[in-house]
């Protein structure tokens, strides 16, 4: 090496980002550029002061994880409302409810029901348990409504 | 099936993430900040975004400059609107062992004069230093967070430690 190096070179030797052996031998030999060097070294060791050494608090990943979880889907609570709602109806709709079924000829119309609920299991096979559960109230209540409209409207006709 | 292991592997991968880098990156956010509740926020809010990305990392480098790059962008959002909160010099600065109380004083009061001289620094300055000091980053990896060329990076490296040595000297007088 036939010339100082620049101050540039002798920090990145400090931080060993530089291990050429002819800037090392340079050093060795020239009094200007180790002093260069000793006051590098120091305002690199009074930077290293700024390690830190505080901790996270033990529960974050756990806190962090609770935070990526989607809040579960009450798949419980949702069949029970559903089993409390055929309940209901049962009840609503009174004991004459099956001979009516049968007089008004609307088991065909059901049919359709219960197509869509064949294909809500087979569609049960591709999404979660949540969507069909839903899936399937949102039929319950729908057909609960029909037929209570179909009552009124044929129970009016009928003279009920 | 591909997609569950997929997931799996990924969650596998965000939890060894965690484990690895969780502490470096609230220390810098510690050192951007000045202020705990702010850097556990932040540190809470780089692993959100990283968890969110996490398919678009690219698995073949370290995941350390990676989360230090999403964590240096929150904290540089972070000090544009909240310039005016004072900075917190009396946290844990990693001490050498000391024997005596008088001797764990001075080096307290010299720790807190560090970071009132880290804090005085302009950010381009300072967060060269965070990366080097606290995030123990090579050049080449600041570079990349940043989005720098590797002489600008020396350079203000440089520029850094020079001022933050004149800011600690002028303060301790």
């Amino acid at each position: 090496m036939d010339h100082c190096p620049d101050y540039l070179t002798i920090q990145a030797l400090i931080d060993g980002e530089e291990n050429d052996q002819a800037l090392l031998k340079h050093l060795q030999d020239c009094f200007a550029c180790r002093l260069q060097y000793r006051q590098l070294s120091s305002m690199v060791k009074l930077a290293d002061g700024l390690k830190c050494e505080a901790k996270l608090p033990a529960n974050f990943y756990h806190a962090m994880e609770r935070k990526l979880t989607p809040a579960p889907f009450p798949t419980a609570l949702v069949s029970l409302a559903v089993l409390l709602l055929v309940l209901a109806s049962l009840l609503l709709l009174g004991p004459t409810y099956f001979e009516w079924w049968l007089s008004v000829g609307i088991t065909s119309q059901v049919s359709l029901v219960l197509d869509a609920l064949l294909d809500l299991f087979a569609i049960s096979r591709l999404v979660s348990s949540s969507w069909v559960i839903s899936g399937l109230a949102a039929l319950v209540t729908m057909e609960l409504f029909i037929l209570k409209m179909l009552k009124n409207v044929e129970g009016w006709q009928n003279g009920w | 099936v591909e997609n569950r292991n997929g997931g799996v592997k990924l969650q596998e991968l965000f939890h060894e993430m965690v484990e690895t880098y969780a502490d470096k990156i609230y220390h810098l956010a510690l050192r951007y900040t000045g202020d705990r509740t702010q850097a556990e926020d932040l540190t809470q809010e780089t692993y959100l975004r990283a968890y969110k990305n996490l398919a678009s990392y690219d698995r073949s480098k370290p995941a350390g400059p990676w989360l230090c790059t999403i964590a240096a962008n929150l904290c540089r959002n972070w000090l544009r609107d909240h310039r005016e909160l004072p900075f917190d010099f009396s946290d844990e600065t990693s001490l050498p062992q000391v024997t005596g109380p008088e001797e764990l004083y001075l080096q307290k009061e010299r720790a807190e004069n560090l970071l009132a001289a880290l804090e005085k620094l302009p950010l381009n300055y300072r967060e060269v230093l965070v990366l080097r000091h606290v995030g123990e980053l090579s050049y080449a990896e600041i570079c990349e967070v940043l989005d720098l060329e590797l002489s600008l990076v020396k350079n203000r490296l440089y520029r850094g430690r020079l001022m933050l040595k004149e800011n600690l000297l002028r303060k301790e007088g």
